[in-house]
């Protein structure tokens, strides 16, 4: 680190800041958590599609050929797929949320400078981990559209 | 809070390492808001030429309600993601700022974006669940007929 960067040791949170930065963190925890949970059921649901459609088609579910089977199965796989992709995004995404609140929370409570910037840290990964995650959905979508006008 | 707690907060201070992540995460929320932006507008088009394109009659009452609110439940959802993301970017903006010019106030102020922000999130994710589950019904009972 340069030195240019030594004047910010004047910034300090004070009472109101902390306040501020104490209930973010409290929302943060709530969102980190409610977007693990939801997560967890996208990979749940993803377990279920596969299986329900499984169950569908090995009982005939008014399917008519081989040709229409397979392309079900693969229709069910893709599903599953998808949505045990989307889980496992939204846990790891929340994940460092989860971090920022835990340890900024940490960081409030002990005084300790070195936890709020790994608390700081979290909240970086976090905006990282969509910003990418971002780039690459409008790259997919990009893809989707030349390849539609390919066809 | 009490008094005691408030005093002892105002021994936290910002070294350089946070400074650099604030800074970092000022970048990359720049890059957040426009991707998020472009992503959110794309989807928005591409649900509104589906729907002006095919209008079926549904005879299943679950598919009338489901693909009647559609619409508004995208665009509910697509405007508090771009909130979102306005109120990460003036954090982000608020922080660049306040590291720059040493400016205490702003960069205590900074942090209610966040909080803002979060809020908007969870709209976000309230409305993200209600599609899900709303799809996943949907094909349940298409594959059912």
């Amino acid at each position: 680190m340069d030195q240019e960067n030594q004047p910010l040791f004047g910034l300090s949170i004070d009472g109101q800041a902390a306040s501020t930065i104490s209930s973010s963190v409290q929302w943060a925890r709530i969102l980190a958590i409610c977007g693990i949970v939801f997560g967890g059921v996208f990979v749940l649901l993803g377990i279920f599609f596969k299986t329900f459609m499984s169950k569908t088609m090995s009982m005939g579910g008014g399917l008519e050929s081989d040709t229409v089977d397979k392309n079900a199965a693969l229709g069910a796989g893709i599903g599953m797929v998808i949505y045990i992709l989307m889980g496992a995004l939204a846990i790891l995404g929340n994940t460092f949320l989860l971090n920022y609140a835990n340890k900024t929370s940490r960081a409030l409570k002990t005084n300790d400078s070195a936890m709020l910037n790994s608390g700081f840290a979290g909240l970086r990964n976090y905006c990282a981990f969509w910003a990418v995650i971002m780039i690459l959905c409008l790259l997919l979508f990009l893809l989707s559209i030349v390849t539609m006008g390919l066809m | 809070m009490d008094t005691e707690n408030k005093d002892d907060l105002f021994s936290i201070r910002l070294n350089n390492e946070g400074a650099a992540h604030l800074l970092r995460f000022a970048k990359q929320v720049k890059v957040f808001m426009i991707a998020g932006i472009a992503l959110t507008v794309i989807i928005l088009v591409r649900d509104l030429i589906a729907l002006l394109r095919d209008r079926p009659a549904y005879s299943d009452s679950f598919f009338r309600i489901f693909f009647s609110i559609y619409p508004y439940l995208s665009l509910a959802t697509a405007i508090a993601f771009i909130l979102q993301l306005i109120y990460y970017q003036r954090l982000g903006k608020a922080v660049k700022y306040a590291i720059e010019y040493s400016d205490e106030a702003g960069f205590n102020k900074a942090f209610e974006s966040l909080v803002k922000g979060i809020w908007f999130a969870f709209l976000v994710t309230g409305f993200s669940f209600l599609f899900v589950i709303g799809d996943l019904v949907v094909i349940i009972k298409l594959w059912n007929k």
